[in-house]
């Protein structure tokens, strides 16, 4: 199930990320309009699965699809799309249950998920320069 | 209205990219508070599926708002529909949802550069006045 949901999430970013930027569609279009495909065919009962199970992955599918939302300047590749929906995924599974009932809850998640990447790939990148930098004054000591 | 936000921004050390008019302000809060309510009483009252009935109005608001002049509609619309995705458990009466989604569209009103572009962004806001009618409807009972 974990798998799923999270294969899922990663689907649901990259959905609404190029429906938004290749097909030009609204951000809200973008999101909203797979997430109600999802939704419907989960709610006419079209594969034989649980319906908690069902439930649990349009709610991933939904929130995921905010990850995909994030602005164009921000999200530049596709690794940072599937590392986003991936964080959202996990994060979905660990503290999903905490914002049960609460409006907005899916939107906390995926902003604490894409806000964690972006500080995850600052961090690497400024540890980089910084590894870069030690090896040019070690080579000007050297010489 | 304007003053406040600008101060917001300066605080949040933001670049002031938007500040919206009183006519404005009003329109956003009327949309969040219409798109939260009916969004609320669909999923109750009729017990749907939350994410259906949420995209569906997505759906309408994305059509809506394909025009420049109203692209903003839709965004304050989408932050209702999160609004309304809170369970009875949370809202027992429409009243606290009201609270809710005027206090959605006054949080929007104000953070117009905070956490810009990042994706989640319109369900923190949602997130932070639904949990705000919450705490205050556990004290006040």
């Amino acid at each position: 199930m974990e798998v799923i949901i999270i294969i899922t999430s990663i689907i649901a970013t990259l959905t609404t990320y190029y429906l938004s930027k290749v097909f030009g569609f609204s951000k809200v279009l973008a999101s909203a309009l797979p997430s109600f495909i999802v939704a419907l065919v989960f709610h006419l009962q079209l594969f034989a699965i649980e319906t908690d199970y069902a439930n649990n992955i349009t709610l991933a599918f939904f929130g995921a699809t905010f990850c995909g939302m994030t602005g164009h300047r921000l999200m530049k590749t596709w690794y940072d799309l599937i590392l986003t929906g991936f964080l959202f995924g996990i994060l979905f599974l660990l503290i999903g249950k905490y914002f049960k009932g609460f409006g907005g809850g899916l939107g906390v998640i995926a902003c604490i998920s894409v806000i964690t990447y972006f500080v995850i790939l600052k961090t690497i990148v400024v540890i980089h320069q910084l590894r870069k930098r030690e090896k040019v004054f070690s080579r000007n000591d050297s010489v | 209205m304007r003053h406040l936000t600008k101060y917001l921004n300066v605080i949040f050390k933001k670049k002031d990219q938007h500040s919206y008019s009183l006519q404005e302000w009003i329109i956003n809060i009327s949309i969040c508070e219409i798109t939260a309510l009916s969004t609320f009483y669909i999923h109750t009252m009729y017990h749907q599926n939350i994410v259906l009935v949420a995209s569906f109005i997505g759906i309408i608001l994305g059509l809506i708002s394909t025009k420049e002049r109203f692209k903003n509609i839709q965004f304050v619309g989408y932050c209702g529909v999160f609004v309304g995705m809170s369970s009875t458990l949370i809202f027992p009466t429409l009243l606290s949802v009201c609270c809710a989604g005027i206090i959605a569209g006054v949080i929007y009103n104000l953070s117009t550069s905070l956490l810009f572009g990042y994706g989640g962004r319109l369900g923190t806001i949602a997130f932070l006045s639904v949990w705000g009618v919450y705490v205050l409807n556990i004290i006040l009972r």
